[in-house]
């Protein structure tokens, strides 16, 4: 579904990407890990289509440079919501993603029930705000909503950006939860990079750890019930 | 005041407010700080002149005037979307080389003097109320929330394929397009183009839509875009008051001194946030 051959990229001088290889296949759930500065943020911009890597190849369902199926969740829920906008207005915006956007009403009687219907698999009572702003939703409210905006639209891979990074342990969790429920239900090829080493054993079927710009390791699904987060903290530090 | 007094605040209020509209446009909506208006006022007055001196039809000469404000909207978004220039000095230098294209428009005079048979009230009223329900109405289009999500959040709207430098410049155009309508209408209602009668629109626009804001605090977008000509009326109104009462001998060159401490007043009043557009 996902490939990316020989990526490269030099960002302010500095060489962050070094002839990455990585084919992911459909319906796969990966998770990335690496330390501060490893590349992952920049690895999703590339697949995203926000920045072009200096050299290399991307191909999403076998078409190159094919961005518009890559969907993506920030990891600042602020940053992946309008604050201003109402859920409702939220939701509108993600409907129409890589889809022309004509003149007629954003809001009408049938996208709203649609957004109920989207809105009630978080369970946390949203659809019946449809008209609040964002701003006024908690931070794991918040980055459920930018969950349920990224995948309203058409796409065939969806990047989780480490979005537990910015929530307390309890709204981390329960939307983590959540993330893997839709990921599971959906059936989609999706990525997800993170810094919780408990959520990086726990979910997903491979396990990639990032270093100097490459895949420095890759464990499978059977591989990861053999470790614990002290292992995986230590190949990341230690050597 | 007499009813031609009158008469003249709601004529002049409503030229004002289509230019307050296309200010709402570009500074709420787009959040894009845009100085183009200055130059783009003055730009639709000469080019609605001429067109009328050259023998075009009244509605052709407005016609001629807004494509001519899109036009120089548009020449700030490209210097902002491909020079890289930042939103407030891209609009400054569209608006300074204005000035120079104003007066070759004008053939090489500072002011222009034409006649319109008849007046042009009721055109006013009718395009006025036309623009109020047009802009009303894009703004609960999807294109409409699409140029609202550019001016909230730009990195996001790109990541659901909103394009960026498309958007901007179609926003840019149409309110510069509105603006340049507005000072179209102005040069056809005073018989008169002036090379300097496009100073002060900006502030004078931004007056507008802060006192529409102020007393239409609604989040609906019907209702601010009515709000932006609401307020441009309610500003003649104080300004009309605040000449005529003798007490405060006031004089008309005052006038930029009582439109700076009236934005500051509707400014610094609470109130404004959360119900209001956006």
């Amino acid at each position: 579904m996902l490939s990316l051959k020989n990526i490269g990229i030099v960002l302010g001088g500095q060489r962050v990407l070094n002839g990455l290889n990585l084919e992911v296949q459909e319906g796969e759930f990966v998770v990335i890990i690496g330390a501060n500065g490893t590349g992952k943020s920049t690895l999703f911009n590339i697949i995203s289509g926000a920045i072009a890597p200096t050299c290399g190849k991307i191909t999403v369902g076998g078409v190159a440079n094919n961005f518009c199926q890559v969907a993506r969740v920030f990891q600042d829920p602020r940053m992946g919501t309008v604050g201003n906008f109402t859920i409702s207005e939220n939701m509108a915006l993600a409907l129409r993603r890589h889809k022309r956007r004509s003149l007629i009403p954003f809001e009408t009687r049938k996208r709203r029930e649609f957004f109920r219907e989207y809105l009630s698999i978080l369970g946390m009572d949203l659809e019946n705000r449809l008209d609040d702003p964002a701003s006024t939703l908690s931070g794991g409210q918040r980055q459920a909503l930018s969950l349920t905006m990224s995948i309203i639209g058409d796409y065939s891979v969806l990047l989780l950006d480490e979005i537990t990074a910015a929530l307390d342990p309890k709204s981390s969790e329960k939307v983590m939860a959540l993330a893997n429920k839709i990921v599971s239900a959906e059936g989609k090829t999706c990525l997800m990079a993170t810094h919780n080493m408990h959520h990086a054993l726990t979910f997903g079927e491979k396990l990639l750890v990032l270093r100097n710009g490459k895949i420095d390791k890759l464990f499978m699904k059977a591989e990861k019930r053999n470790l614990s987060p002290a292992d995986l903290i230590e190949t990341f530090i230690c050597h | 005041m007499n009813g031609y007094e009158w008469n003249i605040i709601l004529q002049i209020g409503l030229i004002y407010g289509i230019v307050a509209i296309g200010i709402f446009l570009s500074f709420r909506v787009l959040n894009f700080a845009d100085m183009t208006c200055d130059g783009a006022f003055t730009l639709g007055g000469c080019l609605a002149a001429v067109g009328i001196k050259l023998g075009l039809s009244v509605p052709m000469a407005l016609i001629f005037a807004f494509l001519g404000g899109g036009v120089a909207g548009w020449a700030t978004a490209c210097l902002h979307n491909y020079c890289k220039i930042t939103d407030i000095l891209a609009g400054i230098l569209v608006a300074f080389m204005l000035y120079s294209l104003n007066l070759r428009i004008m053939g090489g005079v500072p002011n222009v003097t034409l006649h319109v048979d008849g007046g042009c009230g009721k055109i006013l009223t009718s395009v006025g109320t036309g623009v109020i329900l047009v802009i009303g109405y894009l703004l609960i289009s999807d294109f409409g929330l699409a140029l609202r999500g550019l001016g909230q959040n730009r990195h996001l709207s790109q990541s659901y394929g909103i394009r960026t430098a498309k958007t901007i410049a179609t926003g840019l155009a149409l309110s510069n397009g509105l603006i340049a309508l507005g000072g179209s209408f102005f040069a056809l209602t005073q018989n008169f183009c002036d090379i300097g009668s496009g100073i002060g629109t900006l502030v004078i626009g931004l007056a507008s839509m802060v006192i529409g804001e102020k007393i239409l605090p609604f989040r609906s977008p019907a209702v601010a875009v009515a709000a932006c000509v609401v307020g441009s009326i309610v500003y003649r109104l104080i300004i009309g008051f605040a000449l005529h009462c003798d007490v405060l001998s006031l004089r008309s060159s005052d006038l930029n001194l009582i439109t700076g401490l009236l934005i500051i007043a509707f400014m610094t009043t609470r109130g404004r946030q959360k119900r209001c557009f956006p």
